[in-house]
This record gives C-alpha cells, structure tokens and sequence, in this order.
C-alpha cells in the first residue's frame, strides 16, 4: 500500500540526499530494536516522509553517526541516531502494518490471503508493543480505520469519502501528542500524504482490483477499467491538489535550524517533483495501455 | 519583539532591494490567495501579519522617511469575504471562516433545492475544500463557475485549486481574462471598421 512519494535525488542538495537516506537507515535500525525485526522487510518511503515531516514539526537537532546495519555488516552506514520522532514513527509504522494486515486477512481470498495469516501474529505483536509506548495510539486510529472498512465493504463510490478515513489515520497519528498550531499543521499535511497514498494506490492498482474482483471507489464509479482509464486524468489532478494542500501546511512551519532547513527542502522536493513523477508514470501507465488498444 | 530581520530571513547589512525582494517572496508564499478556503488560513494570516509588521519596522529602523509603499497592506487587505448574500449564506460564510465546516455543511443542506444557486454550490465547494474532499471541492467550485462565469471569487476559487506549485497565478489568470476581453474588443472593432470602409 505504500512506498509512492520519494524525492528527486538529482535535485537535492548532496547533504539533504544523505540526510534522506540516513533517516531511512536510522528508522530501520530503531523499528528493529523497537518494534521487530520484520520492519526490516516491510519498511519503505512515505515513512521515512512521515518521520521527516514529525521530526520538522518538533524541530528535532538531527545527530547522525555512523554504526553497523545488519544487512551489511562490513562497512559503517551513516544514520540518524534513535530520536523521539524515529521512534514514534516506528510505533506508527507497527499500527499500520497491524491495520493493513487485518484489511488484507479479510479481503483477500484463496491463496494470496494466506501471507498475511501469517503475519498477522507478527503484526499483532508489534502493536503491543508500540501500545506500550505511545498508549492509546492505536485507539485513535481505530475510528477512521473501521470507517474505511464499512465504505469499502459498502462499495462506496466517491474516492473523497474512502480517502479522507486513510488521510485521517495519517493526520491523525501525525498529530498525537501536539497541540494547538502545530497540531493543526500536522493534522493537514499528514491528511494530505495519506490521501494522496490512497489515491495514488487505487489508480496503481486498477488492473490487479480488476482482475482479482477487489474493491477499487474507481472501478466502482467508472464500472470497468476501460471507463475509469478514460477519466483517469481527473484523479491525477485531484492527486496534485492534494500536494498543493501539503505545500499549503508545510510553508507555516518555522525552520530556524539548519536541520530543519534541510528537512524541509526533502519535503519540498518530495512534494513537488517527487509527487509530480508519480503523477507522470501513473498518466503514462495507463495512456501507454489506451494507445496500444486503439492500436489492435 | 522577535527580531525583524530574522522574520524575514535577511540580515542587518542587506541592501534595501534585497530586503525589499525577499518580503516580497515571502508576502507572496503567505498571500491569503495561496491560502482561499484552506483549514489553516488564519495560520499564514498570521505569519502575514508579522512579516508586514517586520517589513514596516524594518523601513522605520532605516528611516527611509519617505510614505510607506502600497506593498504593506496586501496582507490585510483581500482576505475575508463580502457579506452582501441572504442570511443563511452569511451564516456559512462565517462558520466556514472560523473553520467550523461540519456545521457549515450542516446549514447548506438544509437549504432546499430550488433555493441552491451557485453561491450554494461554491459554499458547498468550500465546505468540502476545508475537509481535504478536494475532488468534490472541484466539481462543485465548476458548477459555481458554470451557473456564475462572471463571478470572481468562484472563478478565484477555482483557480487556485488549479494553480501548481505557482501562487501568483490566481491573479495573473484574471490578468490575462482581461487581455482576452481587451484583445478582443481591438480585434472587435477591427471588423467593424472594415465593414464600415466597405460601405
């Protein structure tokens, strides 16, 4: 479900890029010690976006220092070393992979139902783990999440009422524990991310929901996907509304350090050509498969 | 009092015209247009008022003497709306200002059908802008647009969903509209005259 905005490395200043990837280095290494070990295999990029954008708002000092990754024992990787916002989103990253699990346990079917059977276990003992942290996290998350679970099992067709549960659960958890200003900007600019993810997601997934008869809120309003590919355009636009909506936030946080400059910039990046690139593939993506029908 | 020159991220020794410049980009970055209808609209109000307080306290300091350029009131000016509607819409209007949209939502759907013109519609836009329903907030700002063409704040509206990554460009669509317009007056008047040399 997720793994859709990253930044445009080649626009990034060399410190920023190195920065980005030692916050995924750092949020690895703390989901392993924290949370499990499989956040190894399951970790990926909106979360270290997520952790980036926590760490601005809390306006954390960033220290990275070089250590060992178990993937690759030999040499010193850089990484950000265990902070607040690092292991919070370890502790958010466990409550999601419990949701997901859960979500994919009762839609799948057959075969493919049966990875997530196994994993739920895993998924359920992160959550506690998590829960032992940051209590009544997963509390929170539960409304919006069996909300999104009633539309989808209803086949809800507007794609704004299935993405704002997904956006809440990201607003939401962006948002615990702050107050007052930077709540509301957390709350904003996560709501954003996680309804740009969702969006992004079900455009992606159009041909697979297809085929295995999953739900997709555009398969449901265009019928099949010869239809929903014909008005594709009109969600990638609503996708760079989104991110308008992020900048929007994002602009009102102060940045008075040089880490949270740096910050900010990766999430600029990410927001405009990060976004934008996944706007262009999932345009291309589907156009590329309209043309070759016509071509038959 | 927080420092001005760090509200505007210039220092003491810069030039008038580079301080001039980066108030300019930064009153542009918090322009309540880049910020219609947006949750957090009172947040970069704000932040605006504290750059406009920056910059005039910066020009004291400097004692430039002379007035003080048009440049700082843009921030107060422009934000808020007209209250010339019936009482209902007012009433949304306000709920909508102070970010109470569910209620706002509420009060709009009541309003019976025959009553919904394109204000209700942009209303309604506004209402699901606020909530991030950004692809219900474009239909409805279009129907606002579709039903009142020549409405500015619909049409504003919805530009500034449509504007990317370029804040200015609200204004400089209404800019061009009225290029258009002139443009097409000349070329108007053109054909009548070669009419007219005809005869």
């Amino acid at each position: 479900m997720f793994g859709y905005i990253r930044p445009v490395p080649s626009e990034l200043k060399v410190k920023e890029h190195s920065l980005y990837k030692a916050i995924y280095c750092g949020l690895c290494k703390t989901g392993g010690k924290r949370v499990s070990h499989f956040t190894r295999f399951l970790l990926n990029y909106d979360f270290v976006l997520f952790c980036a954008l926590r760490s601005l708002i809390l306006g954390e000092e960033l220290k990275v220092e070089n250590s060992r990754c178990p993937y690759s024992p030999l040499t010193k990787k850089p990484m950000v070393a265990e902070n607040e916002s690092l292991t919070y989103t370890a502790a958010v990253f466990a409550v999601f992979t419990y949701y997901k699990c859960i979500d994919d346990k009762t839609d799948k079917r057959g075969i493919s139902r049966f990875p997530y059977v196994l994993l739920t276990p895993v998924a359920r003992r992160m959550l506690k783990k998590a829960e032992k942290r940051y209590s009544g996290l997963s509390e929170k998350l539960e409304k919006p999440f069996q909300r999104l679970a009633v539309l989808e099992k209803q086949g809800e067709t507007r794609i704004d009422a299935v993405a704002d549960c997904f956006g809440e659960m990201l607003g939401l958890s962006a948002s615990f524990g702050l107050d007052g200003a930077d709540e509301r900007i957390a709350y904003n600019c996560a709501y954003h991310i996680g309804r740009y993810i969702y969006i992004a997601d079900a455009i992606d997934d159009l041909q697979n929901d297809d085929k295995n008869k999953n739900y997709n809120p555009i398969l449901r309003e265009h019928g099949d996907v010869e239809n929903a590919k014909i008005n594709i355009e009109k969600y990638i636009e609503t996708l760079r509304d989104s991110m308008e909506a992020f900048l929007c936030g994002l602009n009102l946080i102060e940045t008075r350090t040089e880490d949270s400059k740096m910050l900010c910039s990766i999430l600029y990046n990410c927001a405009t050509l990060g976004a934008e690139s996944v706007c262009v593939r999932l345009n291309e993506k589907h156009s590329d498969e309209r043309k070759e029908k016509k071509n038959d | 009092m927080t420092d001005p020159y760090k509200v505007l991220g210039v220092s003491e020794y810069d030039s008038d015209e580079d301080i001039k410049k980066a108030y300019r980009e930064l009153a542009k970055k918090y322009h309540p247009d880049a910020y219609l209808n947006n949750p957090l609209k009172d947040l970069a109000q704000e932040k605006m008022k504290q750059i406009n307080e920056a910059y005039d306290e910066i020009r004291r300091i400097r004692q430039s003497g002379a007035a003080r350029t048009s440049n700082s009131s843009t921030g107060t000016s422009g934000s808020g709306y007209s209250y010339t509607v019936k009482t209902d819409f007012e009433r949304v209007r306000l709920l909508i200002n102070s970010g109470r949209r569910t209620e706002a939502g509420i009060v709009l759907d009541n309003v019976p059908e025959d009553k919904r013109n394109a204000e209700w519609y942009f209303l309604k836009g506004c209402v699901y802008y606020q909530g991030g329903w950004m692809m219900e907030a474009r239909k409805y700002f279009e129907k606002a647009v579709e039903l009142e063409p020549q409405n500015l704040e619909f049409r504003q509206a919805l530009d500034n969903l449509a504007a990317r990554g370029n804040y200015t460009s609200a204004t400089a669509d209404f800019n061009c509209s009225l290029c258009r317009i002139c443009t097409s007056i000349i070329c108007c008047q053109c054909v009548m005259e070669c009419c007219d040399g005809c005869k």
